[in-house]
């Protein structure tokens, strides 16, 4: 039931434009996630929808029906915040039951859908205490079940996990997922932890500045971004400007700094065009010297971070790259100042014709 | 170095010794002095109150009817203020309009006008044709006279909107800071899960706020026992606590009027202690739970949900019609009538009846003004200036001492006894029948307005000194080397500037406004909000009407330099 479409929704603040016409829709029982640098509108899109704000411009359809002037109380969501935003002289159970009695559904009713969803968050025992009295995870898991309460088939969620440590986070989000998935809800996460947002939903938004960049599948925004901006914002990629010297048959030759040449599986390019090749650190691998599709550089410096290190790599036409490689036990193969030959193979390279004002502005996060 | 650190502890333990002397001797003992008289002479207080002579209990009798009186008036002025002020805090807390801020500063103006000229101003508003009555083509005042009493609670009408005028900014403000203090958050989510926006506001945002409803509460009900000046002269036949003090005292009645004060300040502490002790616990609002039929329940909410759309304007509108009521129209009344009449009486023509023959001509009150102005404000100066010297130091013994929340308690007591109470007790302390070592005069004003002077100033400083971080930053200059001292001349000083200086115009505007004190310890000096008084008494209404007028553009000037001030 609860499909929600948004028309050319637009809110400006003074000169921002927080949101600039959004076009979107998130069908019923879909999990969608909006991700996007800090400032990019995700809080004004989600807040509109919930009638929290009131857009300037375009309208907003919940199941069908417009619902711009409808007062946030009837528009029937679940709203967890970035806060939480707990009632804190409530315990657990008066927090969870507030949304039904509200509504004046009858006690007896209201006490049984609260132990069921206490049952299914694991709270029973804590259902006395208050918020105060709660670690974050479970105040907000505590949140998502008082949103729950309302029986509203929409759930909006504003950055729900970003108070929390990694484990937590990661924990909470699987259960999450299960639970809008086991009650067939409606979903609408706005993070801006792109692998909390691979990792949760079913449709992945981008959004720069107050507008879409791009949506789709999670896989697909990671291993076949439509723009620079997205391939940037989700994953790591390493860019490099280029020439189309030949458009062979297995796709375009790009010219990269002093001659070095690359094979790509692009095929919709002209000769002559001046493009951005990208690829995910993670393609690049470290190879003998010479072959195709290769270029040379020094290792400036080596990051560990975990099961993974990244080399940083001056090439020899001065630009820098990031090739990550799973860290090995024993002692290590390569260490700074070495020279090495980076390969990537042309179905992992990614092509983008050169944007209009310049790289370092289209990858920018404001 | 070490010679240093051991001087400048010297210092430090001087300074500390000095400011406590000067605290006990300038605030302890004429606060509390009223209580130990009435222990000290209890056979004088028995035999004068309950065991006279000649009447027997019947002053005794009169205590109980006027404080029955002031606490049906007080109590029904601050039950008025909070249906009133509630609604009206909210709006300003949580809407953005314009005329926001304006709005915000008339609803402060009580607390600046001098309360005689304000309640003058009332009066004549509400009991002459001069006033509204006039306004409607009545041909006399809308209230016939100040004896016209309320239906039930059989309180006087004019003396009631006096008090709510005066009480208002106290619970206004008081709760708006309350409600702007709590995230919005918690009213947001409430809505989404479905409570509409009343329904939000019991719910949620009332409990949360308790504590500053309370104390609003709280101080305007202490504001109102205390009240004395206005009520002087729009009080008619009755009497309120403050009032009976103020007369007793002059009909040397001192013991009566010794043992009245006492009872009031012992009541005030019984309403303030409680208060402070339930606010000051670190609870986070009010938690109560109950259960109502589904059916009622549902009823409710029902309502609320019809209020929340539908009667809204009602609710923001009234308050805002209560205010332009009790403080705007009175202030253009009395402006009105000073321009009307300014050469004549304009009902009789006689030239006696105007402000000019009144002030230039021979009852000259035009001089006795210009004495008055010079004493006020060499009382206000004076006083600030003392009280300044003592409180600066004070703030940082509070703040900084294990026994400095013991020193702000007890410095709540002259903010909110009745002035009156303290007059008598500085008079009876210093006075002839005390140490007698000042006769009433100006210096025994300065004296009991250094009293209330102390603790607004420190209240004023300790704000801003928790408003910022300090602590950290003396912390930090004092880990860079500084000792305690020059951490505080360097690092501290500059920053509650700001401090210092509001508590500076509030302390002289209390002063300069100040009435039911300075009626008893004033002798033969008088200051303007006193001259008041005794215009109307000597019923010189046209000088009365010009020096109201005189006061209120005089605080009006005030308040900008506050507004000014406090801004940034
Ligand atoms: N009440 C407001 N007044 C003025 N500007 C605002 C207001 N709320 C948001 N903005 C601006 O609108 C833009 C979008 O804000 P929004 O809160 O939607 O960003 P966001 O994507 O949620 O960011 P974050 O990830 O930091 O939460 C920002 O530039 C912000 O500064
Ligand atoms: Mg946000």
């Amino acid at each position: 039931m609860p499909e929600v479409k948004l028309v050319n929704v637009t809110k400006r603040y003074g000169e921002i434009l927080a949101n600039d016409h959004i076009n979107l829709t998130i069908k019923d029982g879909e999990y969608v996630s909006v991700i996007g640098p800090s400032g990019c509108g995700k809080t004004t899109l989600i807040k509109s929808i919930a009638g929290i704000i009131t857009p300037d411009e375009g309208e907003i359809y919940i199941g069908g029906k417009l619902v711009n002037n409808i007062p946030i109380e009837d528009r029937s969501i679940g709203y967890v915040f970035q806060n939480i935003a707990l009632f804190p002289h409530m315990t657990v159970w008066n927090n969870i039951t507030y949304g039904p009695t509200v509504k004046g559904m009858v006690p007896e009713e209201t006490r049984a859908l609260a132990l069921e969803m206490l049952e299914m968050i694991k709270l029973g025992a804590r259902s006395d205490a208050y918020p105060n009295e709660l670690s974050g995870g479970t105040q907000q898991k505590t949140a998502v079940a008082r949103a729950l309460m309302s029986r509203a088939e929409l759930l909006l969620l504003d950055e729900p996990l970003g108070a929390l440590d990694v484990k937590v986070r990661a924990e909470l989000r699987y259960e999450l997922r299960r639970i809008v998935k086991d009650l067939g809800l409606t979903a609408l996460h706005v993070t801006h932890d792109q692998e909390e947002a691979m990792s949760i939903s079913d449709r992945v938004i981008v959004m720069k500045k107050g507008r879409i960049v791009e949506e789709g599948a999670p896989i697909s925004l990671y291993t076949q971004p439509k723009n620079l901006f997205t391939a940037n914002f989700v994953g790591e990629a390493n860019f490099l400007t280029g020439v189309i010297i030949e458009m062979a048959e297995e796709g375009a030759v790009i010219e990269v700094g002093d001659g070095t040449r690359l094979m790509t599986t692009n095929k919709d390019r002209s000769v002559g065009e001046r493009v951005v090749i990208a690829f995910r650190p993670e393609y690049a691998t470290i190879e003998k010297k010479g072959g195709t599709n290769t270029f040379s550089g020094e290792i400036e410096d080596m990051l560990y971070s975990g099961s993974i290190v990244r080399l940083r790599v001056r090439l020899d036409n001065g630009e820098l790259i990031v090739v990550k490689k799973a860290l090995s036990l024993g002692k290590p193969a390569y260490s700074a100042g070495d020279e090495i030959t980076v390969k990537v193979s042309p179905e992992n390279l990614l092509v983008y014709p050169y944007p209009k004002e310049g790289l370092s502005k289209e990858l920018a996060l404001e | 170095m070490g010679l240093r650190t051991k001087s400048s502890n010297v210092i430090s333990k001087l300074v500390v010794w000095t400011t406590l002397g000067a605290f006990i001797f300038f605030v302890l003992f004429p606060t509390f002095y009223l209580i130990s008289y009435v222990f000290l002479r209890w056979p004088e207080v028995q035999l004068e109150v309950f065991e006279n002579p000649i009447i027997g209990d019947e002053n005794w009798r009169q205590i109980l009817k006027v404080l029955s009186f002031s606490f049906r008036l007080s109590l029904s002025a601050v039950a008025f203020d909070l249906v009133f002020g509630i609604p009206l805090a909210y709006v300003l807390a949580r809407k953005r309009f314009p005329g926001r801020s304006l709005l915000e500063d008339i609803v402060t103006l009580p607390l600046v006008i001098p309360t005689s000229g304000f309640g003058f101003a009332t009066s004549i508003t509400w009991t002459t044709v001069a006033g509204i009555g006039g306004w409607l083509g009545l041909g006399t005042g809308l209230v016939t006279n100040l004896n016209v009493v309320i239906p039930f609670l059989n309180v006087p009408i004019v003396l009631f909107i006096v008090h709510v005028a005066l009480t208002f900014p106290y619970i206004v403000r008081t709760i708006e800071t309350k409600f702007e203090s709590i995230d919005t958050t918690f009213e947001i989510a409430s809505r989404t899960l479905g409570a509409s926006s009343l329904t939000t506001f019991r719910n949620i945002l009332s409990p949360l706020s308790i504590p500053g409803i309370f104390s609003g509460a709280v101080l305007a009900l202490a504001r109102s026992l205390g009240e004395t000046g206005a009520s002087l002269i729009v009080s008619g036949v009755s009497s309120t606590a403050s009032i009976a003090i103020v007369r007793w005292t002059s009909e040397f009645k001192l013991a009566t009027a010794a043992f009245m004060g006492s009872l009031l300040v012992v009541i005030a502490w019984a309403i303030i202690l409680p208060a402070e002790l339930y606010v000051g616990r670190r609870g986070r609002g009010l938690r109560i739970s109950y259960q109502l039929p589904i059916s009622i329940y549902r009823k409710i909410m029902k309502f609320e949900r019809f209020a929340s759309r539908r009667l809204s304007r009602l609710k923001d509108g009234l308050p805002i019609v209560v205010v332009v009521l009790t403080v705007i129209v009175p202030i253009i009344v009395v402006l009105n009538s000073v321009i009307f009449y300014w050469s004549a009486d304009p009902y009789t023509g006689k030239v006696q009846g105007g402000v000019v023959y009144q002030l230039f001509g021979p009852p000259n009150y035009f001089s006795i003004l210009q004495q008055a102005t010079v004493t006020s404000i060499i009382v206000a100066l004076t006083s600030t200036y003392i009280a300044m010297c003592i409180s600066i130091p004070l703030s940082f013994i509070i703040e900084r001492k294990w026994y400095g929340e013991i020193i702000r308690t007890i410095l709540k007591v002259p903010l909110i006894i009745p002035t009156s109470s303290l007059g008598l007790s500085v008079l009876l302390l210093w006075g002839s029948s005390g140490f007698n070592l000042v006769s009433p005069g100006i210096w025994l004003i300065i004296l009991t307005h250094i009293v209330f002077s102390v603790p607004v100033i420190v209240e004023s400083i300790i704000a801003s000194y928790e408003g910022s971080n300090i602590q950290m930053y003396e912390e930090s200059a004092r880990t860079l080397g500084a000792t305690a001292y020059n951490a505080i001349e360097a690092v501290s000083l500059p920053l509650i500037k700001g401090g210092i200086l509001t508590g500076f115009i509030l302390s002289f505007t209390r002063s300069l406004g100040e009435t039911g004190a300075t009626f008893i310890v004033m002798g033969r000096d008088i200051t303007v909000p006193a001259l008041v008084v005794n215009m109307v008494e000597a019923l010189a209404i046209p000088a009365a009407l010009f020096t109201s007028t005189y006061l209120i553009v005089l605080s009006l000037i005030l308040l900008v330099i506050i507004r000014i001030l406090t801004r940034r």
